[in-house]
Parts: C-alpha cells; sequence; structure tokens
C-alpha cells in the first residue's frame, strides 16, 4: 500500500527514465514479438495490390512535421509496394513540410534505378488547404503548370492524359491533420467516385472508421507506426517500423501500469477518504 | 555533410529534451530557432507557389487575370496599418466565401453518405450496436428539443458509446506520441550512436 | 463600404462554388469560373503563409528594441528564418546550407518537440486518467483496452485484447464517430450558410 502511494508521489523524472529504458531496451535487444495484420490494412494492400503496371497513382504528402514519423514510414512503403507492382507514382503535398518528405522519397527511388518523370513525378506543394484540394482536383495544371523541377507537365510522360483527379487509378492520402480524409473525401472522392485509401496519425484512426465502414474508404492505415508495421509485414518489406515493434508494445504495457496503479491509489485514498469522515449520529 | 546533420540533429533533440529536466534557455532557444526556421520555410514555398502560379503566367503567357488574386493578397498585409486595417477583410472574405461553400458540400460526404451506411439490417448484435449507437450518440446532441425524462435517457447511453470512441481515440493518441518517441530514439540509437541498425 | 463590400465578395464567390457542385447541370458555363476562383484562393493563401513570418518579424523586433533579456533568442530566431529563406531560394549554391537546416536542425526540432508529450501523458496517467464516474470507466476501460490490443505484446498477454479492439473499433467506436460526422457535417453547412449570407463575420475582427 504505501509502496502504490510513493508511486503517485514519486518525482515525475524518474518516470520519464523508466519510459526512456523502457523504450530503448528493445529497440537495442528486439524481442521478436510477433506483428498481426488487421483487416484495415489488408484492405489498403489489397487496393494498391490491385494496381496493374502502367496504372497512375496519385500519393499524397499530407504530413506535418509533428507526426511525420507517425505517418512517414506508411507512406514510405506504401510507394515502394506501388512502384513494385510497376504502377507509377504521382507525388503532391498540401501541407508544407510534406514537400520535403515527398522529395526525400523521390531522391531515395532516383537512387534507386526509378526514373523522374516517367515512373514518379513531385508535382510540388500547394497551400490553401481545402481549397487547394478542390481545385487540384478539378484542373490539375491549373494550379501546378510545372513540377518541382520547373518543367511543364505535359513534358513528363508519367503525366500524359491526366487532368483531373478522377483519372488516378487509386488516390493514397497520408495526414496528420486539415487537409486529411473528410477533406479528400468531401471534395475528391464523392466527386470523381476514385478510390482512396488513407493513412493517418494514430489519434485521427478511430474518427475515420466511419469512412472504411461507409465504403468511401478503401483502406485506412488508422494506427500510425503500428499501421505502417502491419503493412510492411504483409507485403515483406520489414523496415523501420517493424522494427519499432517492441518497443511500441512495451512502452503500452507501461503506461497501461501507470494508469492502472494510478487508479489503486485513486481507489484507496478514497475508501480512507471515506473511512475518515465523521459519521452522524 | 551527412555527419554534420546527424550531430546537428542529436545536438537539437538533447537541447528540447532537456527541457524533461527543468525548463531552461537552452531549450527555449532551440525552441526560437525552431519558428524562425519554420517561418522562413513558410516564405520559401510562398515565393515559389507565387512563381508558379502568378509569375510564369504573367510573363509567358501574358496572364493578367493572377494580378487579381496578387492584389488581394498583397492586401492581407494591410492589417499591420491601424488606418487600413479593413481592407484586409476583402481577401479574408474571398477566402472565407470559398472556404464555407468547400465546406457545404459536406451535406452530401458527411451526412447523406453516412446516414445511408448506417441503414443497415437489424439483422445481427452488431448492426444493432452500430444502428442504435449512432441514434443514441445523436440524441445527445438535440440541444434545441425540450428535456424529457426519455429523450434524457437515451442521450445518457448516448454519452456512453461516445464515451467509449474518446476511449479508442485516447488509446491510439498514447500509441501515437509513443511512436514519435521511438522513431526520435531510433535516430539517436541507429544514425548517432551507431547503436543499432 | 467597409463591410458590404467584404459580404457581397464572401456572398459571389460561395454562391458561385455552390452553383458549380449542385447544379451544374443547369448552368455549365459556372464551371470554369468556379475553378478559376479557387485558383485564386490558393494564389491568396500563399500570400496569407507570409503572414506569419511578417507577425514574428513586428513581434520580435519589438522585443530586440525594448532590449528585452531573452533578445539574443529573437536574433537566433531571426538568424534561422533568414539563412533559411536566402538558401532555399539561392538554388543549386544554397543547397548544401539548405539541407542542413532543413535535415539537421527543423526536422530534427519539431520531432523531438513533439516526442516528448509521451512523457506528459506518463506522468499524467497517475494522477489525471482516473475513473471518478461511469463515463470515466467507459473511456478509461475503451482506451486501456485499445493500447493493449494495439500492442502486439497485447495478443501474447490475452488473445480477447486484439479481438476486443477490432470489435470496440469496428462498432460502438463507428458508432459514437458516426454521430459526431453527421452533427458536425450540420454544423458545417449552417456556418457555410452563415458566412455566405454574412451573418457570421468572425472574420472580420475588431468592428
Amino acid at each position: 500500500m504505501r509502496a502504490l502511494k510513493k508511486f503517485a508521489e514519486v518525482d515525475r523524472r524518474y518516470l520519464y527514465l523508466l519510459l526512456l529504458i523502457v523504450v530503448i531496451v528493445p529497440l537495442v535487444k528486439p524481442l521478436g514479438i510477433p506483428i498481426d495484420v488487421s483487416s484495415s490494412t489488408m484492405k489498403f494492400v489489397n487496393a494498391v495490390d490491385s494496381l496493374q503496371p502502367g496504372d497512375r497513382m496519385l500519393l499524397v504528402f499530407d504530413y506535418s512535421i509533428g507526426g511525420g514519423p507517425d505517418v512517414d514510414p506508411q507512406a514510405q512503403v506504401v510507394m515502394a509496394h506501388a512502384l513494385s507492382k510497376g504502377a507509377k507514382v504521382v507525388c503532391v503535398a498540401f501541407v508544407d513540410t510534406g514537400l520535403q518528405y515527398a522529395t526525400k522519397a523521390i531522391e531515395f527511388w532516383e537512387k534507386r534505378g526509378k526514373v523522374y518523370g516517367e515512373d514518379m513525378i513531385n508535382l510540388g506543394y500547394a497551400a490553401g488547404a481545402e481549397t487547394a484540394v478542390s481545385a487540384f482536383a478539378q484542373d490539375i495544371r491549373a494550379v501546378f503548370p510545372t513540377d518541382v523541377r520547373g518543367k511543364r507537365l505535359d513534358e513528363y510522360p508519367i503525366m500524359q492524359g491526366i487532368k483531373n483527379a478522377g483519372d488516378f487509378k487509386l488516390i493514397a492520402e497520408f495526414a496528420t491533420g486539415i487537409p486529411g480524409p473528410a477533406e479528400w473525401i468531401r471534395q475528391v472522392q464523392t466527386r470523381y467516385k476514385v478510390p482512396l485509401a488513407c493513412g493517418v496519425v494514430a489519434v485521427m484512426g478511430p474518427q475515420n472508421e466511419p469512412y472504411l465502414q461507409s465504403g468511401q474508404l478503401v483502406g485506412l492505415l488508422g494506427g500510425g507506426l503500428k499501421s505502417a508495421a502491419e503493412y510492411e509485414i504483409a507485403v515483406k518489406m520489414p523496415g523501420a517500423a517493424t522494427a519499432a515493434m517492441d518497443a511500441q508494445s512495451l512502452g503500452h504495457v507501461a503506461i497501461v501500469l501507470f494508469v492502472i496503479l494510478g487508479n489503486i491509489v485513486f481507489i484507496i485514498e478514497k475508501s480512507e477518504e471515506k473511512s475518515k469522515k465523521p459519521t452522524r449520529k | 555533410m551527412t555527419t554534420a546533420i546527424t550531430w546537428a540533429g542529436a545536438i537539437c533533440t538533447i537541447a528540447i529534451y532537456s527541457f524533461l529536466w527543468k525548463e531552461n534557455r537552452l531549450f527555449r532557444a532551440f525552441q526560437n530557432l525552431y519558428v524562425g526556421l519554420a517561418a522562413g520555410y513558410g516564405i520559401i514555398l510562398a515565393v515559389r507557389i507565387v512563381q508558379r502560379q502568378v509569375w510564369n503566367p504573367l510573363t509567358t503567357k501574358g496572364d493578367y487575370s493572377v494580378l487579381i488574386p496578387t492584389i488581394l493578397g498583397i492586401l492581407l498585409y494591410a492589417r499591420f496599418s491601424k488606418k487600413w486595417a479593413w481592407v484586409a477583410r476583402l481577401p479574408m472574405a474571398f477566402l472565407m466565401g470559398i472556404g464555407a461553400a468547400l465546406s457545404m458540400k459536406a451535406i452530401e460526404s458527411d451526412f447523406v453518405r453516412q446516414i445511408q451506411a448506417t441503414l443497415i439490417p437489424w439483422n445481427s448484435f452488431n448492426n444493432i450496436i452500430v444502428v442504435f449507437g449512432t441514434i443514441l450518440s445523436l440524441s445527445y446532441f438535440f440541444f434545441t428539443l425540450k428535456p424529457r425524462p426519455a429523450l434524457d435517457n437515451m442521450a445518457r447511453v448516448g454519452r456512453w458509446v461516445l464515451m467509449v470512441s474518446f476511449g479508442a481515440a485516447f488509446g491510439n493518441a498514447v500509441q501515437g506520441r509513443l511512436s514519435l518517441l521511438i522513431a526520435q530514439m531510433q535516430f539517436m540509437l541507429r544514425d548517432w550512436l551507431h547503436l543499432i541498425k | 463600404m467597409r463591410k458590404e463590400v467584404p459580404i457581397a465578395i464572401g456572398f459571389i464567390v460561395g454562391i458561385l462554388i455552390l452553383f458549380e457542385y449542385f447544379l451544374k447541370g443547369l448552368w455549365p458555363g459556372v464551371a470554369p469560373a468556379a475553378q478559376t476562383v479557387q485558383n485564386w484562393g490558393t494564389i491568396i493563401s500563399a500570400f496569407a503563409m507570409g503572414l506569419a513570418a511578417a507577425n514574428l518579424v513586428v513581434i520580435h523586433s519589438r522585443r530586440i528594441k525594448q532590449r528585452h533579456p531573452d533578445a539574443w533568442m529573437s536574433f537566433l530566431l531571426f538568424a534561422g528564418m533568414v539563412l533559411m529563406v536566402i538558401s532555399g531560394l539561392s538554388g543549386k549554391g544554397g543547397e548544401r546550407l539548405y539541407k542542413f537546416l532543413f535535415d539537421g536542425l527543423y526536422l530534427p526540432l519539431g520531432t523531438a518537440m513533439f516526442s516528448i508529450m509521451v512523457f506528459f501523458i506518463a506522468s499524467a496517467a497517475r494522477r489525471a486518467f482516473r475513473a471518478r464516474n461511469i463515463d470515466g470507466v467507459l473511456l478509461l476501460v475503451s482506451g486501456l483496452i485499445v493500447m493493449m490490443g494495439n500492442a502486439p505484446v497485447g495478443k501474447l498477454i490475452s488473445p480477447y485484447f486484439p479481438v476486443l479492439t477490432d470489435w470496440l473499433m469496428k462498432y460502438p467506436n463507428v458508432a459514437g464517430n458516426r454521430a459526431i460526422i453527421i452533427g458536425a457535417a450540420l454544423g458545417m453547412v449552417a456556418t457555410g450558410f452563415r458566412v455566405i449570407a454574412g451573418i457570421d463575420r468572425s472574420y472580420f475582427g475588431g468592428e
């Protein structure tokens, strides 16, 4: 009992240290806890799997630096999967830092032999959030007359025949806020009926689940890094997200224990308060 | 170059994490640097957009219509003058008009489609949860109706359903925040200290 | 003039886009106009991006002028801003500096700042996350199940954790969030109407 109360009062910095250790140890010495692939992740995998060689997929980097580590691994593995299927990837961003993530992804694949302008392209960033998404969806060249490298889109083979958002076989949107799945469904999916799959930071996962159930999304990676790990396992491309999962597991256990212990202390304190209160005569 | 970037990243991480020990000037200094870099990054992108969507159409195609949004955009800065601050309302009204109209499309994508998705047969326990859970949760938002015992009870159960949803969001929020810490530690251990592959 | 013109602009622009979406069959010519208006919106938004920087310049210049004890931090802020802009806009010449500023400073500072939040969650777990009533119990139990179900180790502790998490996400969570989506949609339509009609003028700022 006394130990529990001490836990509730111990300097927060000891807890910080404990959490840090819990995260670092499994990163250095992995435990190899098996990862199951959820049905919503499988739906996303199947949507990308159904792409034929030459099909064009729009990959949207709508994520900020704050949520980047949670969502970027999702976008990376989806891009790798799509390119491995022979699909062509058109990258674009409607969140400012998303552009930099897109640029890095393009550089990565250029070094591995993919041809810019044929296998993939980076259109750039457009300001205006939902307004920009809507304008882009109606006429891509009005918002992006040129790509990030300053050439007209018509000069690239990958952009032949692509006029609006409806011309893509699949849209994969990765988001940490606005614009996110709701905006893309509102401005693009409802109007152009193009299959839309989304990957989001974990906190946005539950709120987007109704869109998956209603069929407005064909896939949802709603668990951040965990969903990225599931995707990596499903397509047999294990990467940084898979390596992070043991630390994720132990971190969850630690925080769950903190909450449970905190509540036990709360119950004890409450019962003690009750017993201390003078009884009415 | 890569080494310099890695070392700078590690120093930044340590400076920010020093806040966990206690609030300090090093943390605040790096925070200011971050804000400056973010603002600078925003300016770069804004200039590139103006170049792409204003300058190029104007100089190569002679498209003078782009001068209208350009002038409106410049008017945004009128807010820094006390006398002319009201002029900034013009571009704001333009943006608000677009935003308001675009958000009204939710009537189809969010209202109609989500109601359609709720019209499912009551042939399983799970379907009943979805249908009645949605109706009960909606009843919690009926602020315009006079409180009645039946409605109050519906709203109470609806609030329980909402609490379960918020709980799921809470669980996922913790998960997401933990992922950010793990990713940062992966950077420190892999790229900086070379302790992991 | 100060009220009427902005209201008229918002009205015309809003109606144009609504017409294009809901009544495009009746008046096909409206589509190019609505498209142009939205393109202009993206250009105005680009100018708005500079507002944040302009605001920072105003505030921090004042701090330097007043010889605030932390004025050197404002210099640091300006240094970051100016170096970023110069390197980012000077093409090939500034490429290395830009890469260093973005990858070596901006990116790790941002990710580090957001990653420390989990420590505060862990600390708050002891005292803040307490089940004080039935609402709190439901929220906490659902949250704890989801946390365990989403961790790969959850299945090893109990095979029910992932099954329960899946069920919670697909049914009660969908019901709750669907109600929020439907309610928010009605709210958006009502607010949208108020803005376009000029009833809601909160964006005017102080009168």
